[in-house]
This record gives C-alpha cells, sequence and structure tokens, in this order.
C-alpha cells in the first residue's frame, strides 16, 4: 500500500533529485551543502546547518487533507512473476523443460479435463513429468515427456504466482516543503528548481505502483523573513498529492478457465 | 602571614572541626561527565559533616539542597582535599559547589543520578530520510552524573492530552561542571527511574550548571 510515510520519502527523494541534479558528486543548485530531510530538522542541528552557511529542506504533511475516494474496488494487476519451467504440446505429447521452481504448477488440459502437479521443492523436470503423468488416466512418462493415448484435446499450461491490488481510498494532502537558508539567493536557489521540478513530474510513482498526482499549490506565505535574526532565511513551497492507499495481495495465474465435473449418472 | 597563608589556616580549621564532627565519605573526582562515582575516580575517604546553620540548631527543610560543609580542603592534604565539582558518597551524595577564597565551602545535596543526551540527525549533503528525535540516535553527553533536582512549578498540560495527562512539571537542576562539556537548551535528560526532561534553560557559572528543565510526563524511558 502507498503510505502517508511512502508518499513523503518520494517527494523528499524528488527535492533532492531537483536540488542535486547531477548528484551528490556536484555542488547544489544553490552552490551551497544542502541536507534535505522528512520532517523537522532537529533545532540544535539546523543552528549547525545554518552558522556554516549551509542549507536544508525539510518536507512534511500539513493537516489540510480532503479525501477523495470515490472508486469501485477493482483489482490492478501489479506483477506476474515469469515462470521458469515449460510445458510444450507436441501432438499427443507434453514436454517439461526450463528450470524447477517454486511455487509453480503445471497443468495439462486433457480432452478438456485439467490435471494439474504444483511442483515441489526438491522436483526435477522428469519427477514433474512422472508426478504429472500419474494424475491423467492413460499416460506415461519418460524423462521428461509425457505421451499421452486416446486424445483429441491436448494444452499444458505452467501457472506462477503474481501480485494485484485495489484501491481502499484516496485522499489530497498538503506537503509543505520548507526550504531554511541564510540568504535569500540560497533560498532562491533552492526554491525554484523544486517548484519546477515538481510540476513537470507531477505524477509519482508510489511503491504500490500505483501514481500520486502533485498539484501544484501557492504557499500563503512564501517567504517568512521574520525569522532574520535567527540567521533563518526561510520559503515555503506546498504541494497537494493526491494518492490511494491501496492493499496488495497474492495470486496465482489462472491455468483453465473450465472447472472440472464429475458427472454421474442416476437412473432411479 | 599573608592572605593565602590565613586561607590555609581556615580550611585547617574546617578540617579539624571535621575530624572532630564528621562522618566518612568516600570522595570522587572525575575530569570528564561520564560516571564520576567510578571506581576509578575515588581518591580517597575523609571525614565531612554537612550543616545548614553554624549554630547547629537549624535541620534542613525540603527544597534546599545547598548546605555548608565542613571538610579538609587544605592544599597540603591535596589530592585528598576537597575541590569544587568533586562528588562526596556517604549516607547521602554530595559534590562541592564552592570553595571560594577563605569562604566556608558548600555542597550540594544529590538526589537522582542522569544522562543527558543531545537529539541529533545527519546533516549531510542529499537526502537523509526522516528525522526525529529518537533516544538511539541521539548522543550522550553526559553520563551516570549525580545530581540536585529539585521542584520548580506544576507547568503546563501535557501535549499528548491524554486523559489520564497531568502538567508536566518544572524542575531545578544543579550540577557541576566536569570536563567544560557544554549542556544545550533542548538537551533531553534521563534520571535513574526512567523519568525524561527537556532542558529549557542552561546557566553555566562557577557554580557549575543551574538547569531549569520541563518533564515530558509521557516518556517515561
Amino acid at each position: 500500500m502507498a503510505s502517508l510515510g511512502q508518499v513523503l520519502s518520494v517527494l523528499t527523494q524528488n527535492a533532492a533529485n531537483a536540488v542535486y541534479p547531477n548528484g551528490l558528486m556536484q555542488p547544489s543548485t544553490a552552490g551551497v551543502d544542502t541536507t534535505i530531510i522528512s520532517g523537522w530538522p532537529i533545532r540544535n542541528k539546523i543552528d549547525e546547518v545554518l552558522s556554516a552557511g549551509k542549507a536544508l529542506i525539510s518536507v512534511f504533511p500539513t493537516s489540510k487533507v480532503k479525501i477523495v475516494t470515490k472508486f469501485e474496488r477493482v483489482y490492478q494487476e501489479i506483477t506476474v512473476n515469469t515462470p521458469t519451467l515449460t510445458a510444450t504440446v507436441l501432438n499427443n505429447t507434453i514436454t517439461i523443460g526450463g528450470t524447477v521452481s517454486t511455487p509453480l504448477s503445471v497443468m495439462a488440459i486433457v480432452n478438456n479435463i485439467g490435471y494439474s502437479y504444483q511442483v515441489q521443492t526438491g522436483d526435477t523436470l522428469n519427477s514433474i513429468a512422472t508426478n504429472l503423468a500419474l494424475l491423467i488416466p492413460g499416460a506415461t512418462a519418460v524423462a521428461n515427456v509425457i505421451t499421452i493415448t486416446g486424445v483429441y484435446s491436448l494444452d499444458a499450461k505452467v501457472i506462477t504466482t503474481g501480485t494485484a491490488a485495489y484501491e481502499l481510498s484516496r485522499q489530497e494532502r498538503v506537503f509543505l516543503v520548507r526550504c531554511w537558508a541564510t540568504s535569500p539567493t540560497i533560498r532562491d536557489n533552492l526554491m525554484n528548481p523544486i517548484d519546477i521540478a515538481f510540476k513537470v513530474n507531477y505524477r509519482i510513482v508510489l511503491p504500490d505502483g500505483f501514481y500520486g498526482i502533485v498539484f501544484p499549490m501557492e504557499s500563503p506565505q512564501p517567504f517568512l523573513d521574520d525569522w532574520e535574526k535567527q540567521l533563518m532565511i526561510i520559503g515555503n513551497l506546498e504541494y497537494k498529492v493526491q494518492y490511494a492507499t491501496t492493499v496488495t495481495e497474492d495470486f496465482y495465474t489462472i491455468g483453465d478457465t473450465i472447472e472440472n465435473l464429475e458427472v454421474v449418472n442416476k437412473i432411479t | 602571614m599573608n592572605g593565602y597563608g590565613i586561607d590555609q589556616k581556615i580550611r585547617f580549621g574546617y578540617a579539624k572541626a571535621a575530624k572532630k564532627l564528621g562522618k566518612p565519605f568516600e570522595l570522587y573526582r572525575s575530569a570528564t561527565p561520564f560516571t564520576p562515582l567510578a571506581t576509578g575516580n575515588l581518591v580517597g575517604s575523609l571525614p565531612a559533616v554537612v550543616t545548614i546553620d553554624w549554630q547547629w540548631m537549624k535541620s534542613n527543610k525540603p527544597g534546599n539542597a545547598i548546605w555548608w560543609i565542613l571538610i579538609d580542603g587544605q592544599d597540603s592534604s591535596a589530592p585528598l582535599s576537597a575541590q569544587e565539582g568533586d562528588y562526596l558518597v556517604g549516607d547521602q551524595t554530595f559534590f562541592i559547589l564552592t570553595k571560594e577564597y577563605q569562604m566556608p565551602m558548600s555542597a550540594v545535596e544529590c538526589n537522582r543520578v542522569v544522562d543527558i543526551i543531545r537529539p541529533s540527525q545527519s546533516i549531510d549533503a542529499g537526502n537523509q530520510g526522516y528525522v526525529a528525535y529518537t533516544p538511539p540516535t541521539s548522543t550522550t553527553i553526559m553520563e551516570g552524573m549525580p545530581i540536585s533536582i529539585l521542584k520548580d512549578r506544576a507547568g503546563n498540560m501535557a501535549e499528548s492530552k491524554l486523559p489520564t495527562d497531568t502538567d508536566q512539571p518544572r524542575w531545578i537542576i544543579q550540577m557541576p561542571n566536569l570536563g567544560g562539556v557544554k549542556i544545550l537548551t533542548g538537551d533531553i535528560m534521563i534520571d535513574d527511574i526512567g523519568d525524561n526532561y527537556v532542558i529549557s534553560l542552561n546557566e553555566e557559572s562557577e557554580f557549575g550548571w543551574r538547569l531549569t528543565a520541563k518533564q515530558v510526563v509521557n516518556n517515561k524511558g
């Protein structure tokens, strides 16, 4: 799920990328060492930063929030793991190939009836073929090849795992990006690149694979010069981020869409 | 006899009185504010007695930790000669508050043992992640220091505003200045029963440190 803390982390990293566009080995856009943090600075440490003529950027979620949940709970596919096994059909044979790993299942669909074998730790290609053949009437396995007799329809699938997620809620919260500097020039040279970067990259990818949308806002107090006596020249930027709280679950891929039925003809 | 000689004569008198009237105390002298009562800092044992009145007719009252002390402070007795900042451990624990020229010496009675830590964060360039005060990310600046901590006033309601919360009391603290280590406002003091305090005022003078601190009522370490 995308949590508030994760949104905060992504914004903080984006701010860091904006003021260090060429990496930490090159100077920041303000020309002074700049610390970028989530949360608020420790007071003795901000003194240390500013008295050294350096700068600090802090990113913090404000209390301005609105719930904008209005979506159906529809699963969105996040990842499907690539199966390492293969099951290849040729005439009336299935050949098991690839590399053995778990969790995987191999399914043979013989005359429209599915037979599935879940790969166990320690299995080999040959043992998978043997175990699957044991499930299928009239099938024999030699090495990694299964031969089936009396077959008019044959298919084989490898079933793998994946994740999918759906939204539980969606919210918009205003985040405050505060630039702590010792001169208006440093402040400007930090605020402007961040503002441009946040407006260019307004779709942010969150750890759950969902996007957050960054809306530009205007801070009611962009400059705080009344703290100059503390040698603090402060600049505030505000952005509203819409993001979803999601739940991610593990799934198996579908091997066959037809359920096996045991048909019993009972004439009474 | 010059002034210094008279000073030493006065000290001799106090030492003689301490020998007659005193109880044994162990004297510890530490160059740093880190566990000053460690065995390695023990100088020796000597008699001492404290009083708040030279007439021997007044006992102490709650709210006062400062006593006159009769103890050997002669230069000729060094190193077993009480100096400012020395700790005395007997029935009670004291530290020597003053040893002023020709004046009687005074001592402060200690009632808690504390550590002082300073909230910290990385201020390196680049993204440093989430910053918040936690004890493990703080720097220890003093450890195992016996201090005097006495009540000041009730203070304001705790920020946490729990139904069972109470006011956050303010306290007055006295401790010796060992090794020149500075205490800053915003430092956190944690005492031997786990109470936490934030230093709100830091007075450094010839009397060592006089601090006021706000107790953080929900931060029982």
